[in-house]
């Protein structure tokens, strides 16, 4: 029995259907659209935070990538050098021949090449050995470095060279110092056969030859402390150039705007109004993120003119006078009599609408927040691109402005923001370099107003245009 | 429609249980991997969406003694011969964890094990929770007129 009731439940249910409501798979369907619609935007959003992290990482981690691709670059003209040569090739040495250039024991037709090859036995993939090569020439200054003609802002570089200077005073010329990256260890020459060494056959420090007399080869005066030759030292021409820098720049231009309200007040505006010769002044400073990108902020003042021409509308004057005026009467007893009486006049005159030609002055100060990258750097020459935001701090308009009868009113009337008005800029120039430090720009700069230059009180949107021409100074600090 | 029904107090709640479940069967159609009966199949997805639709009233079980329960008995040619949407409407006064242990046990053929695996709790408040909910089926039944033997 106590199954009983089970089996009646379970017949009757088994197969029981009931027809759900007309619209549910309606609903089924609606509901996985919308899960589908959550689904792409995540991806999506998954994609994109992926994608900004990877930007990010690759724009930050590009100054280290070229930091090393700089010293790459050095260590292959090195070796072009070293394979082009036909003087034999001896192994590094911490020696102080490399700096003298005036010693009379130094064999004349030694110069010694500082160069930085990469170690295959020692130090791995960051391992560089001084080398020195051996020519007919004595100059040092124009064969040590020649890459120092360049301008390097590589700090990395510059540090190394003077490590390397630092090590040079005290150095023992039996031994060889390796550095790397990582620090520095020393290798002693004693073990190493030099007579076996050529060109292309980099001495296997690993494995090392005994029974070597020719450590005496190296056996070079040192220079005197304040000897001549520091002064040729290239660490001297490796400027170190700071991620900082100033730019001051004027500009001329014209300037412009774009207003929206009722039509027959715009027109007036537009008719009446024209720009003018406009100028703007920018003081920023520059930080380089890496050697293509740089972050720049400051100040940007815009003076934008523009001629208020209109003719006003003509006027008319009336004037009340009182006249006395005579009359002839024919009285039938008294025949012709005269009549003074007196009556009110009113003269009316029309006074002709004057033409007016003014100059009006819109000053904005903003502060731009502004990315700028690098698109070419030559020797001398380089080519940039700007683009930003630049956010209302100050504003002052003076001039006047017609109104829809044709008369004239004071600019200052109307309510202008002093604030919290924004433009967005563009802007593309190029780039003279005077000195390692200081540069010449030309850039063309344009800017479009992202909102109103005016409050909403004014009942009118007005924004501002311009396209100004800066020409300036940016000093490296 | 007729499965989520017998697990729910109304027709909305049902048709919100196989709105989900069918969700669930487009999504996951691609993990059915032809064992068994696709129905079978179907109808799995939809009670365990109405299982979790009523989990937490489900789980508020509280294991009772079951030597205190009696076991009823009822006039079953009576049962047997009332409509079955009628007796939907008996099976949905049920209180839900009676109606979901009932409606698993005596109707899917589930065994108290694996509904006390599917509900969270031990097999022997399954048990109990079903005689419990076949007492108080017998009590719904005794309302409708329906007399014990």
């Amino acid at each position: 029995m106590s199954n009983e009731i089970e089996n009646i439940f379970k017949q009757k249910f088994e197969n029981f259907e009931s027809a759900p409501s007309a619209g549910l798979f309606d609903k089924i369907q609606a509901a996985r659209a919308k899960k589908k619609r959550i689904v792409i935007w995540m991806w999506s959003s998954a994609a994109l935070l992926l994608f900004s992290l990877g930007l990010g990482y690759t724009v930050l981690s590009t100054s280290s990538d070229i930091k090393l691709a700089e010293d790459k670059t050095i260590e292959k003209e090195q070796k072009t050098k070293l394979s082009t040569s036909e003087e034999q090739i001896f192994p590094a040495i911490e020696h102080d021949k490399f700096l003298s250039s005036g010693n009379e024991s130094i064999d004349s037709r030694e110069e010694v090449q500082s160069s930085k090859t990469k170690s295959q036995t020692t130090g791995g993939a960051n391992s560089f050995v001084a080398q020195k090569e051996i020519k007919r020439t004595l100059s040092i200054d124009r064969t040590v470095l020649p890459q120092a003609k360049k301008r390097t802002v590589n700090e990395e570089l510059a540090k190394l060279y003077q490590k390397i200077h630092n090590a040079n005073k005290n150095a023992d010329p039996k031994k060889a110092k390796i550095f790397t990256r990582n620090g520095e260890s020393e290798v002693d020459l004693s073990a190493i056969n030099l007579a076996n060494l050529t060109k292309r056959n980099i001495p296997e420090i690993k494995t090392p030859i005994t029974n070597i007399d020719s450590a005496n080869a190296f056996q070079i005066d040192r220079p005197q402390d304040g000897d001549k030759a520091d002064k040729n030292l290239p660490i001297g021409k490796l400027v170190k150039l700071s991620r900082w820098s100033i730019e001051a720049s004027a500009a001329g231009g014209l300037g412009s705007r774009i207003l929206s309200g009722p039509s027959d007040y715009v027109a007036m505006r537009n008719t009446t109004e024209s720009v003018k010769f406009s100028t703007a002044y920018n003081l920023n400073v520059l930080y380089r993120i890496n050697t293509k990108w740089s972050a720049q902020t400051g100040v940007s003042l815009i003076n934008r003119r523009e001629n208020l021409s209109y003719t006003s509308a003509d006027q008319m004057t009336y004037m009340q006078r009182e006249e006395t005026r005579t009359e002839i009467i024919i009285h039938p007893v008294l025949g012709e009599i005269e009549r003074e009486y007196t009556v009110t006049v009113t003269d009316s005159s029309v006074q002709k609408g004057n033409q007016t030609n003014q100059t009006d002055t819109y000053l904005s100060a903003s502060i731009p927040l502004v990315f700028e990258r690098g698109l070419y750097e030559g020797e001398k020459w380089s080519l940039m691109n700007k683009i930003g935001i630049l956010a209302g701090i100050y504003s002052h308009a003076n001039g006047q402005i017609v109104t829809g009868e044709r008369q004239s009113e004071d600019l200052q009337a109307i309510p202008t923001k002093s604030t919290g008005f924004h433009s967005f800029t563009y802007g593309i120039g190029a780039a003279y370099k005077c000195t390692d430090r200081i540069s010449l720009i030309v850039y063309p700069q344009a800017f479009i107003g992202l909102n109103s230059a005016l409050k909403t009180s004014a009942g009118i949107s007005q924004k501002e245009l311009g396209f100004y021409t800066h020409f300036g100074l940016r000093i490296q600090l | 429609m007729g499965v989520s029904l017998r697990y729910c107090n109304s027709k909305m709640e049902a048709e919100d249980v196989l709105q989900d479940a069918f969700i669930k069967i487009f999504d996951k159609i691609k993990t059915f991997k032809g064992e068994g009966s696709f129905e079978g199949w179907i109808r799995k997805v939809v009670v365990f969406t109405a299982l979790k639709s009523n989990d937490k009233r489900v789980n508020k079980f509280e294991p009772g003694d079951i030597a205190n329960v009696q076991e009823p008995s009822l006039d079953s040619k009576a049962v047997s011969n009332m409509e079955t949407a009628y007796l939907m409407n008996i099976l949905q006064e049920l209180p839900i964890g009676y109606k979901t242990v009932f409606n698993l046990y005596a109707i899917e053929g589930y065994s108290h094990k694996e509904i006390g695996k599917m509900l969270g709790v031990t097999d022997v408040t399954s048990r109990t929770q079903y005689s419990r909910a076949k007492q108080y089926l017998l009590k719904i039944l005794a309302k409708h007129g329906i007399k014990r033997i």
